[in-house]
């Protein structure tokens, strides 16, 4: 069975698919709140054009790689992980 | 007594090119000395990407040695690296070769160089550096440098994140990666709150507003419409359902700058769904 290639994110709600048409990598990012999400928080609506206001709990897929040393002293490239977590995603079945 | 060989004559003309065997000087003008490495470099979006160095050198011996090294970058953009200990030597010759079928213009970023360790390993003779794809060959020589952002760069057609109700569409440019925003379309459904909406697109750094449009017309309760955002050149009117934002052209966007809605009086019912973009993409390391 194939890996799951949709998901929904446990921070926005928002759903996407992993991979996109043309086979490359779509990294999820949450979008800032909305008027309706601010007011949900308790806090007033953003004047219009004022910078956008993040969530607290934004997740971010875009690729953070990191380095290690290896015990032979070679430098590692260790695999990629998302730049902000959030609450994480999970599988939508189809 | 013995008859001397008559002298013979050749009776098909001599050829017009003749080649000097001995001491004869290298056919490359690339020295590389113990101290030195060949350090080659990619990135890549592509899935599943590998590609090979091939690689000529003429040793002290007068050998010609080939080596092979695989390279399997991550669709990620990121930098790979690996250094070639080809030994001392002419360089003759370098060339990168696709395993994979199907890469396109944009996709994969190559570049070699020499580097040298008395120079505290960094390169002292750039090689080559250019995008690697199905219909073409790249490798050195001839010396040929070009840019990560070098048109044409790939096109691509981009479905975004569907929104949960009440929240705004937002779409970020990868990291290491570099857009032209061509257009994008979205629909908006709105629900049966009697008040007027307004959709505007911003475009954003990921902290500072850049670019802020609207929609001349407001969107009332119980409407789906459809909009299109690009560079239209002129305001167009709504034709049935479909709505128009411009855009100026030719916008190019960095890695994690954003495109999204910012919707005047948007309504926890109202719903967004996923945008599609077209645009063109480079990798671009480091944006």
């Amino acid at each position: 069975m194939p890996p799951p290639n949709r998901f929904a994110c446990n921070s926005c709600n928002g759903e996407y698919s992993e991979t996109s048409r043309d086979g490359l990598t779509y990294f999820h990012v949450c979008a800032p709140l909305s008027g309706p999400e601010l007011e949900a928080a308790g806090q007033p609506r953003r004047p219009d054009d004022a910078p956008p206001i993040e969530r607290a709990d934004k997740r971010d897929e875009s690729p953070l790689v990191t380095f290690e040393i290896s015990p032979r002293g070679h430098v590692v490239r260790k695999p990629a992980v998302p730049r902000l977590a959030g609450r994480g995603r999970r599988p939508l079945i189809a | 007594m013995a008859e001397l060989p008559r002298k013979v004559q050749l009776l098909s003309p001599a050829g017009p090119v003749t080649f000097t065997r001995r001491n004869l000087q290298p056919p490359s003008e690339l020295y590389i000395t113990p101290d030195d490495l060949v350090s080659v470099t990619a990135n890549s979006s592509f899935p599943a990407m590998v590609l090979t160095v091939q690689s000529r050198i003429l040793d002290l011996s007068g050998v010609v040695r080939h080596s092979s090294q695989a390279m399997r970058p991550p669709s990620d953009r990121t930098r790979i690296g690996v250094e070639l200990l080809l030994g001392e030597g002419f360089l003759l010759g370098l060339a990168f070769i696709l395993e994979v079928a199907g890469v396109r213009r944009g996709q994969c970023f190559v570049t070699a160089a020499v580097n040298s360790s008395r120079a505290g390993g960094v390169p002292v003779i750039p090689l080559v550096s250019g995008y690697l794809d199905d219909n073409s060959l790249l490798g050195w020589p001839p010396y040929s440098l070009r840019s990560q952002a070098e048109e044409p760069g790939l096109m691509r057609t981009i479905v975004g994140t569907n929104p949960a109700a009440g929240a705004e569409i937002s779409e970020s440019v990868p990291t290491d990666a570099r857009w032209r925003l061509v257009g994008t379309r979205f629909q908006l459904v709105t629900d049966g709150t009697v008040i007027n909406r307004r959709v505007q697109v911003s475009i954003d750094d990921g902290v500072n507003v850049q670019l802020h449009t609207g929609a001349t017309d407001v969107q009332v309760a119980g409407e789906t419409k459809t909009y299109n955002a690009g560079a239209w050149g002129a305001w167009q009117a709504d034709v049935s359902n479909q709505r128009w934002l411009a855009l100026p052209p030719d916008i190019e966007l960095l890695g994690g700058y954003r495109i999204r809605t910012d919707t005047l009086n948007l309504q926890a019912g109202d719903d967004y769904g996923a945008p599609v973009l077209l645009v063109e993409e480079w990798i671009d390391e480091g944006s």
